[in-house]
């Protein structure tokens, strides 16, 4: 059980449990939920107040560094946080859901530039409020169904999508993402500039059975972690357990049904790896 | 949490016949030498097997495919 879990969980995960989904009247009573959510909707291009697209030239400096990262996480732990989850648990989550909709994605509106992609799927009220996010649904809002946004979801699995569930803040579920590494800006910030408080790790990690692996290499090119490595010489995918989110997205990618999630819980060495 | 891979080498049959485990790392942090390199009071007839914890991740998959019971990942 991750931190969150243990502080919000009430003995089930932070994401499954039905007290932590934002309602109208959570949403009323919560000025936090009304910062988060708009703040993500107001800075839709320079998300958390910090332009991505310049870098963090201030980060890398010696002790000044220090203090800014410590005041950008400060500001990031009180706004919208997640955490990368497998299908499975995807469609858990959209079970205890009675909303949901398809908005455009802001990272992907900011970075690239389209306002087309709709990959963000926010759902019980934060669906409903969706309506009044003029920045954030440029390209339109769809009220989708249940059904169809279990289906979306595991669509975006097949073909390579990392799925995470996001808090406004945590523990306050409000969304699902479909994301990809260098044009989400959480697993940027994470895989890039080391800001491991944004985006948290799976409750699983992959493992591989290595005598069904035939080394085609197909997972290599499905994680986005870097956490597969192919061995031409064995021809046997390797995984490194270290860097692996525990998304599942490899599971799809494998025609000879070797990989399979472990609960982190069981993996001494990645129990504290978040 | 520190990592330590104990390799008992009087158990481990020549890793160069087996080597399972050499070939499941992902890391690629066993390493095998020859006989005659005698290393820390190693002397034994067969090539000597050897892990680096530096590399090692703590996966464990190496002593789940170990026959001999002559790797052990051992995590404090």
């Amino acid at each position: 059980m991750c931190q969150w879990c243990v502080e919000h969980g009430d003995g089930k995960k932070w994401y499954l449990n039905t007290r932590n989904y934002i309602t109208k009247e959570l949403f009323d009573s919560k000025e936090e939920i009304r910062t988060a959510a708009d703040m993500l909707l107001r800075d839709s291009e320079r998300m958390f107040g910090i332009d991505m697209k310049k870098g963090f030239p201030l980060l890398d400096k010696p002790i000044i560094g220090r203090i800014v990262g410590r005041s950008v996480r400060k500001t990031i732990e009180k706004r919208e946080r997640g955490q990368v989850i497998p299908v499975e648990e995807a469609k858990s989550i959209l079970n205890n859901a009675n909303m949901a909709a398809l908005v455009s994605c802001v990272c992907r509106q900011s970075q690239l530039g389209i306002t087309k992609a709709k990959y963000c799927l926010p759902f019980t009220y934060l669906a409903d409020y969706g309506k009044e996010w003029p920045d954030c649904s440029k390209g339109g809002i769809n009220y989708i169904s249940i059904e169809e946004a279990k289906e979306a979801v595991e669509k975006a699995a097949h073909r390579g999508f990392v799925i995470s569930v996001y808090g406004f803040p945590v523990p306050f579920v409000g969304g699902l993402c479909m994301c990809e590494y260098p044009s989400c800006m959480a697993l940027k910030s994470r895989l890039d500039y080391g800001m491991d408080y944004l985006i948290r790790k799976s409750e699983f990690v992959a493992s591989h059975d290595i005598d069904k692996c035939v080394g085609c290499g197909k997972c290599v090119g499905k994680c986005q972690f870097r956490a597969i490595l192919l061995s031409r010489t064995l021809e046997k995918a390797l995984f490194n357990i270290k860097e692996c989110f525990g998304c599942g997205v490899c599971i799809y990618a494998c025609e000879q049904n070797a990989i399979s999630l472990v609960p982190r819980q069981q993996v001494p060495a990645v129990r504290e790896e978040w | 949490m520190k990592i330590n891979v104990e390799v008992d080498n009087t158990r481990c049959i020549n890793p160069l016949e087996c080597g399972k485990c050499m070939r499941v790392c992902p890391t690629m942090a066993f390493k095998t030498y020859p006989p005659e390199v005698r290393k820390k009071g190693m002397n034994y007839d067969k090539w000597i097997l050897d892990c680096l914890p530096f590399e090692c991740i703590g996966c464990g998959k190496c002593e789940q495919v170990c026959s001999a019971g002559a790797v052990k990942v051992v995590i404090t």
